[in-house]
């Protein structure tokens, strides 16, 4: 029952395949891919240059190609694992952080947790982005000489988890707090439940269905985070610098960051300076990065209206069972007997 | 009228943030030898450091440093004579500039709001005219431009207007900001786009919870108008609940500011914290204070417009 009701859900469906798809064949990409070095000339059928690399979009590169003449699309392929892998790990944790702290605050006492929110309320006074970019930059950017690689990588993790606990954690302790006013959990008490088996047994199975949903929502905002990032020039998928172009009489050499992993965000954030010229190198990665975070969206919207898609299935359902139900009233004996028999 | 329990409830608010701000703000000091690594970029940045393979960090725990930056922070906050910052080997002073960034951002999220709430109310007048299977499709419609990252929007927006002006030779708006010609319309149009389907969505929610209410039936069988009901009746009270969502509203606005100058490329507040906050944390501090304060009064007052009026209501049953 459940299940048929899920899988009628078009929203959610819509939004699951989406997602399985695009993560499917990034894997199977890195698999089959081909490595072939494309051309930076486009030639018509008499050999002439028609144009050079970066292409606009068109039937043969349908998000345009880069300045090398690689395809937007097989390059946004081969980083969705990348990229969609990662805000899931980042969502995952973030969520399991937030459950553990949210139980912590539902055992303060009220005073001490509203002053945490009191606190936590400056994280709504500037955009999550600037605050992520403040404590990543120094890191990656700023003081970026002096740190090592997996620092590089597992730090702006680490903030990525951390600074949106908080927030979450409020969000855990508040729903604690309205399960636990119930009546059946005054009952439980009476019956002698303690702390933990009271939050293990009753109160956080009431907590599962909400968390899924928040962590589905979690992904997107994620992937929304990344997304600005890019933007800020705070690559997360590992950089490889190139020497663009040398100054022979000073001996300084023009190097530029590019993104080793075809990672989303690094895409946007090597392609910013082409925006005005080139706008399509920066519109394919976000184009990536708004299909993805509008399935994602759509997979919280049917989650969060399954009542909706229930009942509009009940109704459905409902005239062709009448029927059915009539016609072995009319023929009971007989329509039994003949399937028995045959 | 205004009741103590309001006023300490605000006034404990106001210290939390405020307290919020200032630990926030002086975080990296926490994290990161800020001390050392600063003198360490002004040298490179006035050229007396060249290699600095050598060097070597690791990310810290540094409670000394931190309580150190707070009070430093509060000393340079109250004093507020000694306000500079610190770019590419120099000492700036910060006012005439934070204060210019800070103007201009502020008048584009002021502008963005009142456009935002207009359109809004305005679009959702359109849409209760129409029945409501008609109006499931419209509401359809906008929840896919609500999920679309507001980079994506920005992005695109600006670009629509390029290709209008390719086209046509029409240049609907200022697409960038350049020396002495500030873009103005078209940010203001921008940014107001998802606060406005923001406010949209909520308006319509309330809009449609109210007219199932009695007060609407019975104005129906008295023979009033259909649009007189919504234009004056329904609206009046889902007006209090757009206030109730001001704050979102507001914030999600702020939100959105960021990657509109970034794209438009704005010397706003938001840009001056993300070229300067990283080596100026106590310009950060003063810039959140810069932007909570004028927001928290903003919200105080409406809170408390709110809760007069619903005492009002009750004291009039």
């Amino acid at each position: 029952m459940r299940k048929t009701s899920l899988l009628r859900n078009f929203p959610f469906v819509f939004g699951i395949v989406f997602l399985l798809l695009v993560l499917v064949s990034s894997s199977l990409y890195s698999f089959y891919g081909s490595e072939v070095q494309p051309d930076k000339m486009l030639y018509d059928k008499n050999g002439n240059v028609i144009a050079l690399a970066p292409f606009a979009p068109s039937f043969k590169f349908p998000l345009g190609s880069d300045l090398d003449g690689f395809s937007f699309v097989y390059k946004l392929i081969e980083g969705a694992k990348y990229t969609v892998g990662l805000a899931i790990a980042v969502a995952f944790f973030r969520i399991v952080f937030s459950f553990i702290f949210g139980y912590f605050l539902y055992r303060l006492p009220s005073s001490l947790r509203n002053m945490f929110s009191g606190l936590a309320n400056t994280l709504h006074y500037a955009p999550v982005t600037i605050f992520t970019y403040l404590l990543i930059a120094p890191v990656v950017l700023n003081f970026s000489w002096s740190y090592d690689v997996s620092t590089k990588i597992l730090f702006p993790m680490v903030i990525l988890i951390g600074i949106s606990i908080p927030v979450l954690a409020l969000y855990v302790q508040n729903e604690l707090d309205a399960i636990s006013k119930k009546e059946y959990i005054d009952s439980a008490k009476i019956l002698g439940g303690t702390g933990f088996h009271l939050f293990r047994k009753h109160l956080a199975p009431f907590l599962y269905p909400k968390l899924l949903i928040l962590f589905v929502q979690q992904v997107g905002q994620v992937l929304i985070i990344f997304a600005h990032l890019g933007l800020l020039n705070v690559f997360i998928g590992g950089t490889d610098v190139r020497v663009m172009d040398v100054d022979f009489k000073t001996g300084e050499t023009t190097t530029q960051s590019f993104s080793m992993t075809n990672e989303w965000a690094g895409l946007i954030a090597q392609n910013f300076p082409y925006a005005q010229s080139f706008p399509w190198m920066v519109l394919a990665p976000v184009t990536a990065f708004a299909l993805s975070i509008l399935a994602i969206n759509s997979i919280v919207y049917g989650l969060t209206n399954r009542k909706i898609f229930k009942k509009r299935v009940e109704k459905k359902s409902i005239p062709p069972k009448t029927v059915i139900l009539e016609q072995t009233q009319f023929e009971f004996n007989g329509s039994n007997h003949s399937s028995k028999q045959g | 009228m205004v009741s103590k329990s309001f006023v300490r409830r605000s006034g404990a608010q106001f210290l939390l943030t405020s307290l919020g701000i200032l630990l926030i703000g002086s975080l990296p000091y926490l994290f990161f030898n800020m001390k050392s690594q600063l003198e360490i970029l002004e040298m490179i940045d006035q050229k007396n450091l060249s290699n600095t393979l050598f060097l070597y960090d690791t990310v810290v725990f540094n409670l000394d440093a931190y309580v150190n930056q707070l009070i430093h922070t509060i000393e340079v906050l109250f004093n507020g004579n000694m306000f500079e910052y610190y770019t590419r080997g120099r000492n700036l002073p910060l006012f005439p500039a934070l204060w210019a960034a800070y103007t201009r951002s502020m008048s584009y999220l002021v502008g963005s709001l009142i456009v935002s709430i207009g359109a809004g109310i305005l679009l959702t007048f359109i849409t209760m005219l129409f029945p409501k299977q008609t109006r499931a499709y419209i509401k359809g419609f906008f929840f896919i431009i609500e999920s679309l990252p507001d980079i994506f929007v920005i992005l695109l927006a600006q670009l629509g207007v390029i290709w209008v002006y390719k086209q046509t030779d029409l240049l609907l708006f200022n697409v960038t900001t350049g020396f002495n010609d500030q873009a103005i319309f078209l940010p203001i149009f921008i940014l107001s786009l998802l606060p406005g389907v923001y406010i949209y969505k909520y308006l319509v929610l309330s809009f449609e919870e109210e007219e199932n209410q009695l007060y609407v039936e019975l104005a129906k069988g008295k023979g009033i108008n259909r649009y007189r009901i919504l234009l004056v009746h329904i609206f009046r009270n889902a007006m209090v609940s757009l206030f109730n969502h001001f704050k979102g509203v507001f914030l999600f606005a702020l939100a959105n500011l960021l990657m509109l100058e970034l794209i438009f490329d704005i010397n706003g507040i938001m840009m001056f914290i993300y070229k300067h906050g990283v080596v100026n944390t106590e310009m950060v501090t003063l810039s959140l204070y810069m932007i909570f304060l004028p927001a928290f009064v903003l919200f105080t007052v409406i809170e408390w417009f709110i809760e007069r009026w619903t005492a009002k209501q009750e004291g009039a049953i």
